[in-house]
């Protein structure tokens, strides 16, 4: 474990105490006349988990299955404010209480495979001091020094966001600036990408590695309401670390060269003929072409636009996208599991699919989506029809097709949602059609049905509620011959009141792609859970049984989350 | 067995010690924010100043959101003219915040829209970004209760505490001593 890792264990507990003593010492000398009084507040996630997998290794005995996995995960976030002036720190923990693993008929702790060094605050626990801040917030300025969260325009040139929905919460560490001048705003930051090391969702073995300092710098300036129109215009440049920078320090990364440099611009404007417009157009450059994995240093770009009417009671929404190795300044970092631009996918990501994802991160790809909402009734009964059109042409990658295809994807869908009833559904169809090779072969066309349910109901003086998700996936001609596959999620809660809930799950699936199996027989997978809330801002959850892995997406990154078995205690508190 | 032990009480110290205050968030300063609505005007927090603010955080993609809001809608529409202002702020990132004000038009609902798009102020507010989440600040922008998710029903107690803000609001300025004269 390199020092750094240490350093940060004993700041955490330094902070800490510091923090402690803010809150309970100087908050009751916060008496004094004229000063801004301090305030201390926070949010706790911890959550205590056993994972079993009861799959066994070829050639070894039946009792010894591939692990045991007890584990202990601690996010705490704590702000101090005064004033204008905030100090923030989020402490990531996670204690490794058991691990195991067998090899040659011996149970290993999976824990010894770390380096060493990872030893706070006791062994077999890991803590870092994933985010610190110290922020100013003032009429024409805003300033933060240490971790933030920073995106330009439609995050295509630079998106660094919580992505808490797939466990990624990537930050920009270093300075961040944002002057406002009358109509003017800019915005300048630069620093180093601070992915973090603890997962919240995923099993935290041989995972935890130290940061790998990629270098971002980026401008924007927006002048607003320049009649009925926004304007603005950027600057990114990114200068990546590679694996054997390791122990380099985040500063060293100035002294690199640029790896991709970006610069675009976008234009916005609102009820122009009754319309709001959003246009963005991106250049990317890599001089550092071979650090990306890629031989050649040809430029890529990125345009996308969008379009909303609202003639009377319908809400008409088109957005377009044309991106052309655009993906590619993603390329480092997406080995650690984060992207640091994401740019709109048009997709409905919910039933992307570990084939489709591949149109998610395509280098070479154009597409619109056509979305209609319609008031039928305001506020209760609102249909809705989608329409997603892309040609991706990107062969290789993730992809499983040999020639570029042609997407079509409609959804249809129903929001009714009365005073104790609710309604939330939507099916569709995606077809991807895959161009012939020459000859005439026919590669046929990946298919998938799909339903999205959620219903609530009241039951006497309970809240029920039922939800789930239904997909049918029919595979084309594929290099691997992968099998078709159903995919059936669902879950049934009932809210008793008083912050009291039952809920129930079960998958199935015959996937032959997903990397789990199920705790009733193969293909099933059933859990229950307990949530009470016995005050506000405090949640507890206890959860039982086993759920499917699996590729998700959201925030236009995909993840594959591993499966679970086994039990699970959480709990959120904000103080 | 020991060392496990030990790690445990760290870790539930860690959790206990500063969940000590059993109101949680009451009366801490809310954080300071500058968000552009769905109409691109700039909306600030400190304007709230003197009104009953009630915050609350979604997104398209939230199912239980979209189940919440038109409580949300009623919640506005009954108590607007008495003091009481409701920002929704729209969690959507930049990939996907075109999708907020159709989703708004679609539904016929008239409250301030905000948005979020590097996610800053959700990250301040509810660090795990779990969505619905509200907190109703009160005229001083101190908070004065938070609440995370929602079920059928949770709207009843919020519509208590914003009425008893409401009232407490009302009373206090039936109680609010004249200003002091102005030298000339």
């Amino acid at each position: 474990m390199p020092p750094r890792a240490t350093t940060s264990a004993f700041a955490a507990q330094a902070l800490l105490m510091v923090l402690g003593a803010l809150s309970s010492g100087l908050a009751a000398a916060e008496e004094d006349e004229g000063r801004p009084e301090l305030s201390f507040s926070g949010q706790d996630d911890l959550e205590f988990r056993y994972w079993r997998d009861d799959r066994t290794l070829p050639d070894f005995p039946e009792e010894d299955h591939l692990f045991d996995y007890w584990e202990l995960v601690n996010r705490i976030n704590m702000k101090v404010d005064r004033g204008p002036l905030q100090l923030g720190v989020q402490l990531d923990a996670v204690g490794m209480l058991g691990a195991y693993y067998y090899l040659n008929d011996e149970r290993v702790n999976e824990f010894d495979l770390h380096a060493e060094g990872v030893n706070f605050p006791l062994p077999l626990a890991y803590a870092n001091v994933d985010k610190l801040w110290l922020g100013y917030q003032g009429d024409s300025a805003q300033l933060l020094v240490g971790d933030g969260y920073i995106a330009f325009g439609r995050g295509l040139a630079l998106s660094l966001v919580k992505n808490t929905n797939i466990d990624i919460d990537s930050s920009l560490r270093g300075a961040h600036a944002k002057v406002t001048l009358g109509s003017w705003d800019l915005t300048a930051v630069s620093g180093v990408t601070n992915a973090q090391q603890v997962w919240q969702d995923n099993p935290n073995k041989q995972q935890i590695r130290p940061d790998q300092w990629h270098m971002v710098s980026g401008l924007r300036v927006d002048r607003y309401g320049l009649g009925p129109l926004n304007l603005g215009a950027h600057s990114v440049v990114y200068s990546f670390a590679d694996r054997a920078d390791l122990e380099a320090q985040p500063w060293e990364g100035y002294a690199r060269g640029v790896d991709a440099a970006i610069t675009g611009a976008s234009v916005e404007a609102f009820g122009v003929l009754g319309l709001d417009l959003f246009a963005e157009g991106d250049l990317f450059l890599y001089p550092g072409g071979d650090v990306l994995g890629v031989e050649d240093n040809e430029p890529g770009y990125a345009v996308y636009g969008s379009a909303a009417a609202y003639p009377g009671r319908v809400a008409l929404l088109v957005e377009g996208k044309h991106y052309k190795d655009v993906e590619r300044v993603n390329a480092v970092v997406s080995r650690d599991l984060y992207e640091v631009a994401v740019g709109p996918t048009l997709e409905y990501e919910r039933v992307i699919t570990e084939d489709s994802g591949a149109a998610v991160n395509s280098n070479d790809i154009s597409g619109v989506r056509v979305r209609a909402d319609v008031a039928a009734k305001p506020g209760v009964l609102t249909p809705s029809l989608t329409l997603g059109l892309f040609r991706d042409r990107e062969l290789g990658g993730l992809h499983f097709n040999r020639a570029p295809e042609t997407i079509v994807h409609p959804v249809a869908g129903v929001d009714w949602i009365a005073d104790s009833v609710h309604v939330l559904a939507n099916a569709g169809f995606r077809v991807d059609k895959r161009d012939d090779l020459p000859g005439g072969v026919s590669l046929g066309a990946d298919r998938m049905a799909h339903l999205d349910l959620s219903l609530g109901f009241p039951i006497g003086s309970a809240h029920g509620e039922i939800g789930g998700d239904l997909r049918y996936f029919m595979w084309g001609e594929n290099l691997n011959q992968q099998t078709d596959f159903t995919l059936l999620t669902a879950n049934a809660a009932v809210h008793l009141g008083h912050g009291v809930s039952i809920v129930g799950y079960t998958d199935w699936t015959d996937d032959p792609l997903i990397d789990s199996v199920g705790n009733i027989n193969e293909n099933l997978y059933a859990a229950g859970e307990l949530q009470l809330q016995p005050a506000d801002g405090m949640t507890f959850k206890l959860f039982y049984g086993a759920y499917r892995a699996g590729i998700r997406c959201a925030g236009g990154q995909c993840r594959m989350l591993p499966g679970f078995d086994g039990a699970r205690l959480s709990a959120t508190i904000n103080f | 067995m020991r060392r496990w032990l030990a790690l445990v009480l760290v870790f539930m110290f860690a959790l206990a010690a500063p969940g000590a205050n059993p109101q949680a968030g009451e009366g801490q300063t809310a954080p300071e924010f500058t968000l552009r609505d769905i109409d691109n005007k700039p909306v600030s927090l400190k304007d709230m100043a003197g009104k009953v603010t009630l915050i609350s955080f979604w997104a398209t993609w939230c199912a239980p959101c979209q189940v919440e809001m038109p409580h949300l809608q009623k919640l506005y529409d009954a108590y607007k003219d008495q003091g009481f202002v409701l920002l929704m702020i729209s969690a959507d990132d930049a990939r996907s915040v075109s999708r907020v004000k159709p989703l708004i038009k679609s539904k016929g609902y008239s409250f301030p829209v905000l948005l979020d798009t590097d996610t800053k102020v959700v990250s301040q507010y509810n660090p795990n970004k779990t969505l619905p989440y509200s907190e109703l600040i009160g005229p001083d922008l101190k908070v004065l209760w938070q609440h995370q998710g929602y079920t059928a029903g949770d709207e009843v107690e919020t519509e208590r505490r914003v009425k008893l803000a409401i009232e407490a609001l009302a009373a206090a300025k039936t109680v609010a001593p004249p200003a002091a004269p102005v030298a000339p």
